[in-house]
Parts: C-alpha cells; structure tokens; sequence
C-alpha cells in the first residue's frame, strides 16, 4: 500500500483523520464523501489504497458502517473501475453483512445485491458464491440471517452447476438451527422463488417451503404467507390446489392467532393468487373462519378484506356466506372489529346493488351509526358516499335521518363535525320543505355550540346552505336569526354573528346586506369588545369586496361601508384600527369603482 | 391502537423492551442512581453515545425497581437455607439483564462466599445470541463465569460453571423445562427471577410456569420475585396499552393483573405458601430507607410528582415463597413497610 | 407592513409545525422582548379571555386547543406557563406562541412558569430539542433570553389573579410582587421562585415541597391573600390534573391543566377556562389530537415507560 501518511493533503490521509475524530458527525461525514474522495484517487487507487483501507479500519459504531453500506451500494462500481471490478466491494460488505445490528446487515445485503447485478458469470463463481458460502456456513446466525437475501440476484447470472449448489445452501439455511435464520429464509423464500424454473420450483423450493410452513415456531409460520403467495402466483390453478391447498388450509387453522392473522391481513392476495377453483371451493370456508375467528385481532384483518374478497366471489355467495358473519361482526365486542367494519362495509355496497343493500346493510349502518365507541361512527359516516352512490341520498337520508339527528348531539365535537359536513349535501337533495321541518333547528344550535371549530362550521354550513336553497330563503329562514343572535349579551354569541356574516357574504345580494345586515353590523360597531370590533372590520371588508360586482354595489359601500370603517380606524385598539386600515383600503377601491384584489379572511 | 398491530413483529417488539430497560438502566448509572458499571457494554454503539438521556421520572423508577428487586435477590441469596448445597437462580427473559455481574462484584467487595451454585437466564434466541456474543467477548465478563465459556445451538446459548444462557420461547413449557432440567438440580433452594417478563405472557403461560415452578423445586427456600405493570384498567393504563401497540406491543397479562392481591395471589394460586405485593410508589415511600432515597433525591430536580406517582402506581414487585423461610413471617425473601 | 405579513406568513409556517430559520427566530425574540420589557410583573389583562394551563410542547394538541377555544386574536388568550419542555414540538410550540405574542400583543398573554428556565430546559427536552433541530444551541439561548421577560403574572379585571405556581410567604400582595427584579433565571428560592413552583394543598398554613423549590400552601394562605387583594379567584397551572381542572378552597382556587394525555402517557383530559366579559368561568374540556394527526414519533412513545 502507499505510504500516504507522509503527505498531509493525500485525500486517504484526509479520510483517515476524519475517520478517527472522537466526533461521530464528523465520521459520518467522511463515510459520506468516500465516492468525492476515490473520484480524486482515480479508480486504480481507489482499488489498490482506499478500498483495502476501509476494510482495515471499519469502524464499531453502527451509523458509521450504515453510512458505509449505503455508501458502496450506491454506484461506488464505477469508482472502482467499473463491473470488471466490481467484485472488489465484496470483502467489505461481507464484514458489514455478518454485524450484529440489523439495519447495518440488512444494508449490506441490499449492497451486495445491487453489486450483484453488475457482475459476470466469471466473477459470481470466482467471487460471489465464495462468498455466499462463507457467510452461509459463518458461525454465527448473523452471517446466515444476511446469506439468506443473496441468492435470488445472482441465482440466474450462475452456471447451472452453482445453481445446483445455490439450491442446496438455500434448503439448509431453511432447515439451520436457530430460528433467526429460518425466519430470514422464510422471508427470502419468495423472491428467490421468483428466479427459479417451474420444475425446479417444485423439486427443491417446495419441500423446504412445506417444512418451513410447518416449523415449531409460529414466528417463523407466519412468514411464510407471502412466500406462499409468491409460489402460487407462479403455479397453475390445478398445481396450486394439489401442492398449495393443505399448507393453506393449515395455515387458516394454525394454532397461533398471529399465523391466522398473517392470512387474515393477506387473504386477498392470496386469493388472487390461489386462482378462481380453490376461492370458490375453499376459500370461502376460510375465509368464513377468520371472520369468526377467536382473536380480535385475526376478525379485525378479516374484516379490513370483505369488500376486497367479496369481489372475487358471487353476489349470491356475499349474500348466504358473508353477510351472516358481517352481521355478526357488527356486534362484535371488539370495538376494534367493529371500527373495521365500519370503514369497510361500505364497500360492498357497490357489489350488492340496490334492494339488497337497503335489505342487508342498512340495517347495519343504522347499528353503527348508534356504536359507543365513536370511531366507528365516524367511519361509517365518512364512507356513506359510496352507499349514497347506489341507493341515493333520499333513501339514505331517510333510513338514517333519525340516527343523524341524534349524532349531531354527539358529545364528541369531530362526530358532530363530521355530521355538519353532510348537511348540504342532505339538504340538496332532501328539499327545503324537509329540510325546514327536520334540520333547521339542528343547523342554528350548532351556531352555539361550546366548540369554536363547531360554530366556524355552522358558518361555512349556512353559507353552503345558502348556496343551496338561494338568498330569498336565507333572508327569511337564516338572517334574522343569525343577526338576532348580535343582541346576545354574551359576546361569543356576538361573534358568532360577525363571524356567519363574514362567512355568509359571498351569497348574499345588495339588498339583504342594505337591508338586514349593515343595520346589524353597524351597531357592532361600538360594541365595547375589541375582537368583536375587529371582526366587524373584517366583516366589512368582505362585504365591500362581494359588493363590488353587484349592482347598486359601489354606492352601498360608499354610504354603508366607508363611514364604519372610518370609524373603527380611530378606534382605541391596535388590531381594530389594523383590520379597520385594511378594510378601509379595499371599500374605498370599491367605492371608487376599482375591482379590489381578492383579499382573503385573515387567517 | 392494537387493530393495527402486526404480530409477526411482535415477539421482536417484546425483545426491543429489553434495550429500553438497558438503556434506563444506562442512564440510572451513568448519574449515580444505580451502581451498574456493566450495562454500559451492553448497548449497541449507535446508543452508546446517545445524548438523550432519561427523564428524572425513569431515572427513579429505575433506582426503586432495581433496588427493591436487588433487595430480595440478595436476602434469598444470603438465607440460611441449603447451606453447603448452594443455591439456584432462574431469570426469565432476563434480556441484558447485569444482576449476575454486579451481585458477583459486591459478594467479592462483602468478602461474602458466593454460593449460587448456577444462576440460568433465558430469553428469545436472539436476545441471547446477542448477550452470548457479548459476554464471550468480554473479559469483564467472561472473567466472573467461574471458569470454560461454551458456545452452543448455533451461538444461541452459552454455558459455564456459574451462569448458563438459553434460548426458549417461555410460551414452550416442555421446551423449557427439558432444557433446565440437566442444567438445574431440583433439591436446591432456587429463585424464580422475572422482571417485567409475566406481562407479555398468556396468562395460561404463566400460571404453567409457576405451577410448573412450584412442582419442581425444593419447597423449603425456594422463592419467586417478579416486577410488573398492574392495574392498567385505568386511563393510564388504557392509554399505556394503546401506546404500547403502536409498537406492536401486546400485554397479554394486563386484564388478569388489576391489582396487587391479583399479582400476589398468582402465586399462592400456583402453590406458593406465601405471597405479598407492593407497588413502586409505595416501595419509594415506605420501604426504601430514607437515606437511599434523600441520596437520589439529590441527583436531579423532579418537576414531576404527579405524574411519578401516577406511573410508579402502575408497577409492582411480587415476591413469594414455595415453603416456609427464616424471615419474621415466614418468608425466605420480603419487603417491609418502614 | 411588510414585517406584519411576513410574521403572518411565519405564523402559518408554524402552525403547521415547521419550524422557522434561526435567523427569524433571533429576530422574533428580540421583538418579542421589546414587547414584554414593557409589560408589568402582574399584568393587568380585560375580560374577555381563556385561560389556559401547561402545554409542555405538545403541539397538535395546542391546535386542538384552539380549535376548541378558538383562534387568536379573535380569542384572546393567557397562558400560565409550561410551553416547553417533555413534548416533541417545544420549538414549535413556544415559537408560535411568541409569534401570536408579536403579531397581537393586546390579544394573547404569555406568562412564566418555572420550566421557563435555563436550568430546567436542561434537564427536561427542550434544549436537547433545540440542539437536535436547529444543531446548535443558539435558539435555545434566544429563547432563554426571552424567558427571563415573561410576566410573573396577570390580573383579569382586577378580579382573577393568575400565575403558574401559587403564593408565597414572601408575598401579601401584588403590589409586592410588582416589586420584584424578574428579569434574571428562575432563582432557586424567595417570592419569584415561589410564585412558579407553589402547589395549593389540604393543609394549613405553609408546607415543605415535595418538589424540592416553592411551597405548599393551605385554604388559610388563599383566603387570606384573596381577601387582602380584592380577588374572586386566583387561577393558576402548574399540576396535572386528571379531569382538567380542579377546584379547591371554596372554589377560590383553581388548577387548570391544558396538556391532554400529558407526556403522550397519562390519559388525562385537558380543560381550559373562558371568563366571559361578566367574568363568569366557563370550563371547557378537550382530549388528545387524534393518533394519526398528532405525529408522534411512534418509537419514543413507549420509551417512557419501564418495560
């Protein structure tokens, strides 16, 4: 090796200074600007001096050798020559993949494998497999644990010999002594399934996947779901019924919850894959028996599939098998259970159609929506949209009407957030002779409601049912209650009523606002609380700005506008003679008949 | 919230609890709580340098676990039953746990005789692969296992002459028990060891292990100490489960465990003569002696004595007795109210 | 104007939880400073306010507050104390308050507690906080400079004294507190040390601290001092209480708690306090930010428990 050590500025002596700080930041660093310092050494150095130094001095602390395995897996072949030379990063990374801290192993695994890709045949053989041999025999698990996630890159770069071989280390890896591997190897199983062919998939994969999907350990089961995905994924529907069913059937009926769980969280997928005979035939068996499950936590998973495996079924098959255990599910003492349900069985809505699901699942979701645990009617609240979508808002609104009523009592404020969010859509399509009879009320108490963000949505709610029902309404059905509740001697009520005008502005027309609302606003004016006069102010200048295009807009600002806004402009208060400024500068370019820029509510 | 947990994780989530107490435990010595020289090299490097360090609140909770349970493990180790027999110690899920080290060093500073004949720890494998590795690496630890260190099951256990090291799932009683048994000599007085372990166990599990316990070790001197959360139907602990889940973390023992009489009884249940509970809070008000606790007092500044009492409320030594001891009621190991 | 906007602009960048360059921040605390140099050791506040106790950094749950109680300035608000320290956001948290405290001086009130101190944010997060977001440790010195100008209390109406800790026996009335030097570190003992760290207790008279700096103090001390002092109700923090808040003594004290499921731990309710413009209390209560929308790094949860 060179003697750098005599030349301060040699960049390996610069690294090996910062290599050795006490300071970690300043290691870490130095790991990080290792691809900067070989691209000064040019590649022959980089191959001759900086690589055999790495692999000298690797460093004991974790982030370091992180840094480090990240650092080699990100195109540092090319600064040691490129592919031909690409080999040359394996030493290392084969110290950090037998570490005991995983991330680091897991890193370095990642490594070798986009290394992996670049080399040879040559090179796999001479280099690769040596290696892949010696961390598969290493003595300790760590070293097996990282082999395990090496064979499915290189497997079809090998000769058919090594291949042979590859096979074989994989299969005793399956079967090694310490559970650490096994699970590493069940984990791996699938995507190294992936490289081989069909026949040899059968021959040698398959047995060391059966004894794996029958280890002692149901960590070590439960691992290998997916593996089993991917193997049937590759596998004819017949092939997947001789060779695949029983381990399936095991599996839904494995003695560990959290094996059960596996399948449950992936039935799905694994559907998909099994192929169409095997879900019609046994399948829904199973999946009949997680949704049944003795563990909330397997019911849970289940549930979160229904909409996603009634798909692969027949309607008739959702309506005899599933419903009754959907129905079950929606008095399951899990509240857990029942929030997944919650959000899922809207989705079969869809599926179902019409009559069945106003037979079926209406009845449900009036159930849920009457749940104790709030989370679950909130999400049966916020999937109602596909529900509406089948059997529309009319049937919906009529069925759930009362449930409704009672949810926008709701003691938790989000519930009652979550029902307001609904109203217009409501009201849009129940009418205004219904929705005066039923809803109304509801909609001015929410305006004194205890919550702030609940009397905002009232607002934005009134606005919207503006919108809606058209100013004439308004002007009879809303205004004068809103603008009686400005006399309210407790001023958040005041407020409330600044608040529902600033809000309402965009829909209402010159003549309410002359009419109704500046007479209102103008006595607010003096109220003797500054935030309700800052407020007004605000108010104002939305009024001017939503005037401003209408016609008769410029004079009402002018003469109902300006004069309040001068005024609050000598105000006592900092913040009202502020939004007074402000206000003032967007009236009078309306006054003046310049159309104002938009000025949003201060946020 | 538990809905969302993925168990294939779980069991790794319950070993990450073990790096947790090793890193309060870090943190409990590295500003005099605790007495601890080992813990240290037992963390990972990544953690070793952390700059975080634990709140006062974990620091005392770990000084009041740690000498309460230390307390009893040296009155069962310094009772006059099995005299000249020697005595045993089983640790469950011991994790990193130092104790064996540090009582090694004390009995030397004492110039007591060391008469545990073997103090066995289990855990999952890679609890133990990892503690194997390190104890076989380092001199300081290496140096107090009374002579050969062995390797086995693929560097998942080790063996010496004072100390073994296991791997087991203790959901495997048969598993368990067929490992102990070359290992163990049932005629010995034996202590049962399980902190914050019976938690994360099926109840069903436990009440095995305990039976199983009480059946097979000499009555007279044997004892059982454990430490764990209880009473978590509260909001504290409602909200301690859900925390925990985010982590993948399940008690499965928490519904069986709302009291201390529910922890203590756990134990007569399963054949111990006797049986007694205190919670944390009450050990650091009563039981540990004023100077001890006026010298933590000292260390750092607590600004949080609601929430101190609040969560030290929340956790229980358990100690008890398979026969009859030599302690004032009869007890082979117990705390007293001052 | 320019300087309002771009403070507008940096009270929306936090109150989406990012935190503002450390140029903005040094700049934020010497403004802030100008303002609280002019404000006296017992402010003197109107009704309309909300009250409201220790927020220790838990940010989502200082927007939940809010979207209860409503926004400033539209509300005006007191604070007790306790921004920083044990939650993950006490950057965030403290800075959008002092970000509301410059941009609307006359509409939010923030007062001391005692972890608005050097020694204590040493010891409880939030200098490791700032050490871990911004790298070095100068926003936590701009901050600890602006700590040492918070009020030591406020007076609403004349009515409701409030202050994060309670009374001391070095203290008869406000008048004497207006007295004292506050613009040094929290110091370990005497009145201003006191009025941070007392707890009110069922005894009589004066009693020793468990908490090791200020008192505790019996139904007598309240009675007295309020009486002396013309007050209907001193207000203050300080305590975690389990249903919010908690009152004591004829109802001539209250604990109000702000931080619900303090610590992310304790399955506690948070509770603030309106005093109308009658100054008539009204409490009202509020829980955690839900799970997902609170962000809390999932892994340090459960570090806080002995596992």
């Amino acid at each position: 090796m060179a003697d750098y050590s005599q030349d301060p500025l040699h960049p390996i002596a610069i690294l090996v200074d910062e290599l050795r700080s006490e300071d970690v930041t300043l290691r870490l660093n130095a790991v990080h600007r290792i691809s900067t310092i070989s691209l000064a050494l040019g590649t022959e150095r980089t191959r001759t001096e900086l690589i055999p130094f790495l692999l000298e001095s690797l460093d004991d602390d974790d982030e370091i050798l992180l840094a480090l395995a990240e650092e080699l897996g990100q195109g540092f072949v090319d600064y040691v020559g490129g592919p031909e030379y690409g080999h040359l990063l394996l030493p290392v990374l084969e110290v950090l993949a037998a570490v005991e801290e995983t991330l680091v192993r897991d890193k370095a695994a990642e490594s070798i494998t986009k290394v992996c890709t670049s080399l040879n045949q040559a090179q796999i053989e001479e280099h690769y497999l040596p290696l892949l041999k010696r961390l598969t025999t290493g003595e300790w698990f760590t070293s097996r644990t990282s082999a395990t996630a090496l064979f499915a890159a290189a497997y079809p770069k090998a000769a058919q010999p090594t291949q042979e071989e590859m096979r074989k280390m994989f299969t005793t890896l399956c079967t090694d002594d310490t559970p650490m591997v096994r699970r590493a190897a069940a984990k791996e199983l699938g995507a190294f399934s992936k490289t081989l062919d069909h026949d040899t998939l059968l021959a040698d994969l398959l047995p060391a996947f059966r004894k794996l999907s029958q280890d002692d350990q149901d960590s070590v089961r439960l691992l290998t779901v997916e593996s089993l995905i991917s193997i049937a994924e590759a596998l004819s529907n017949d092939e997947c019924k001789t060779h695949l069913g029983s381990t399936m059937k095991n599996m839904v009926s494995d003695k560990s919850w959290r094996v059960r769980y596996m399948v449950a969280d992936h039935f799905v997928k694994l559907a998909t894959a099994a192929g169409e005979d095997i879900v019609r035939e046994e399948l829904v068996v199973a999946f009949v028996a997680l949704l049944k499950d003795n563990e909330a936590e397997v019911r849970t998973a289940a549930a979160g599939q229904i909409p996603g495996f009634a798909q692969l079924v027949d309607r008739e098959v959702i309506l005899a098998r599933l419903m009754p255990c959907i129905r079950d599910l929606s008095t399951d003492q899990s509240q857990h259970v029942r929030a997944a349900l919650g959000t899922q069985i809207s989705g079969l809505a869809p599926l179902l159609g019409k009559d069945a699901t106003i037979e079926h699942l209406l009845p449900l979701f009036l159930q849920l929506l009457k749940d104790e645990f709030p989370d679950v009617r909130l999400n049966i609240i916020s999937k109602l949209e596909m529900v509406n979508a089948v059997i529309g808002i009319e049937l919906l609104s009529k069925a759930l009407l009362p449930a409704i009523v009672q949810l926008a009592e709701d003691k938790q404020w989000r519930v009652r957030q979550a029902i307001i969010e609904y109203i217009p859509l409501l009201a849009k399509q129940l009418g205004v002779q219904f929705f005066d009879d039923q809803l109304a009320n509801l909609c001015m108490a929410w305006l004194g409601d205890p919550v702030f963000s609940i009397r905002e949505a009232a607002t934005v709610n009134l606005r919207k049912l503006t919108e809606v029902f058209g100013v004439d309404w308004a002007k009879s059905a809303i205004i004068p209650k809103v603008l009686a509740m400005g006399n309210n001697v407790n001023y958040l009520f005041r407020m409330t009523t600044v608040f529902a005008i600033t809000t309402m502005a965009p829909a209402l027309d010159t003549d309410v606002i002359r009419t109704s609302v500046l007479p209102t606003i103008t006595d607010l004016v003096s109220d003797r609380i500054p935030n309700i006069r800052f407020n007004v102010a605000k108010a104002l200048e939305v009024l001017a700005t939503s005037l401003s295009s209408q016609a008769g807009g410029n004079e009402l600002v002018t003469e109902g506008i300006l004069p309040n806004l001068e005024k609050l402009r000598n105000d006592s208060d900092a913040d009202v003679r502020f939004f007074a400024e402000k206000g003032l500068a967007t009236a009078q370019a309306v006054a003046s008949g310049e159309a104002p820029e938009v000025t949003m509510s201060d946020a | 919230m538990a809905s969302s947990s993925v168990p294939q994780s779980s069991d790794a989530a319950t070993r990450s609890t073990d790096t947790d107490a090793l890193v309060s435990r870090t943190s409990a010595a590295s500003l005099g709580y605790i007495l601890d020289p080992y813990s240290c090299h037992l963390l990972p490097p990544s953690l070793r340098r952390s700059t975080d360090k634990r709140p006062p609140l974990i620091n005392l909770g770990t000084h009041a676990r740690t000498w309460a349970v230390d307390h009893l493990v040296r009155q069962f180790l310094l009772s006059g039953e099995g005299k000249g027999k020697g005595k045993q110690v089983l640790s469950l899920g011991a994790g990193t746990d130092t104790r064996f080290w540090r009582f090694r060093d004390e009995w030397e500073r004492q110039g007591w005789e060391w008469e545990c004949r073997k103090w066995v720890e289990v855990d999952f494998e890679e609890a133990t692969a990892s503690k194997a590795r390190s104890i076989s690496g380092k001199l300081a630890f290496k140096s107090k296992l009374g002579g050969e260190v062995k390797i086995a099951q693929g560097g998942t256990a080790l063996h010496s002459p004072l100390y073994s090291l296991l791997p087991t799932d203790l959901r495997s009683l048969p598993t368990l028990s067929s490992s102990l048994s070359p290992i163990l000599d049932p005629s010995i007085p034996t202590l049962l060891l399980a902190e914050c372990v019976l938690i994360y166990l099926p109840p069903s599990s436990t009440s095995d292990l305990l039976h199983w316990f009480a059946e097979t070790f000499v009555k007279d001197g044997s004892a059982a100490v454990s430490y764990d959360p209880f009473g978590l139907q509260d909001n504290f602990g409602q909200v301690m489960i859900r925390n925990l889940a985010t982590r993948n973390l399940s008690l499965p023992a928490a519904p069986t465990t709302p009291t201390l009489n529910s922890l203590s009884n756990r134990l007569i249940d399963a054949g111990f003569s006797s049986a007694n509970s205190l919670s944390i809070a009450q050990i650091r008000e009563g039981v540990l002696p004023k100077e001890e606790a006026a010298r933590v007092a000292k260390i750092e500044q607590i600004d949080e004595v609601e929430e101190l009492n609040l969560v030290l409320q929340h956790y229980a030594v358990t100690w008890g007795s398979l026969g009859g001891g030599e302690g004032e009621v009869g007890e082979v190991v117990g705390l007293r109210m001052r | 104007m320019s300087s309002i906007s771009s403070l507008d602009r940096q009270i929306q960048q936090l109150k989406d939880c990012q935190p503002i360059s450390e140029q903005q921040v040094k700049e934020l605390c010497l403004k802030a400073r100008e303002i609280l140099v002019e404000e006296a050791n017992v402010q003197w506040i109107d009704s309309p306010v909300t009250i409201c106790g220790d927020i220790h950094g838990q940010f989502w749950d200082l927007l939940e507050l809010f979207k209860v109680g409503g926004m400033c300035p539209d509300t005006n608000y007191l604070f007790l104390g306790d921004y920083v320290d044990r939650g993950f956001y006490s950057v965030e948290t403290f800075l959008l308050l002092l970000a509301l405290k410059v941009r609307y001086p006359d509409r939010i009130t923030l007062i001391r507690g005692n972890h608005e101190s050097r020694q204590i944010t040493q010891v409880y997060g939030f200098y490791d906080e700032c050490l871990r977001k911004f790298g070095s440790a100068s926003v936590w010195r701009y901050c600890c400079e602006v700590f040492d100008y918070l009020s030591l209390g406020a007076v609403v109406d004349g009515k409701v004294f409030c202050v994060h800790g309670g009374l001391s026996p070095n203290v008869t009335s406000l008048d004497q507190i207006r007295l004292i030097d506050r613009k040094q570190e929290v110091p370990h003992d005497g009145a201003m040390c006191d009025l941070l760290w007392s707890d009110p207790d069922d005894i009589e008279g004066w009693g020793l601290s468990p908490r090791g700096a200020g008192y505790l103090f019996g139904a007598d001390i309240v009675k007295t001092f309020a009486h002396a002092n013309n007050l209907d109700l001193i207000a203050r923090a300080h305590q975690l209480v389990m249903e919010g808040h908690k009152l004591m003594f004829d109802d001539l004290i209250v604990t109000v708690w702000s931080a619900p499921n303090y610590c992310y731990r304790c399955g506690n309710v948070a509770s603030i306090l309106e005093l109308d413009e009658n100054l008539n209390p009204t409490y009202r209560s509020f829980d955690a930010a839900t799970q997902d929308t609170r962000g809390i790094p999932a892994k340090s949860t459960a570090l806080q428990y002995f596992l």
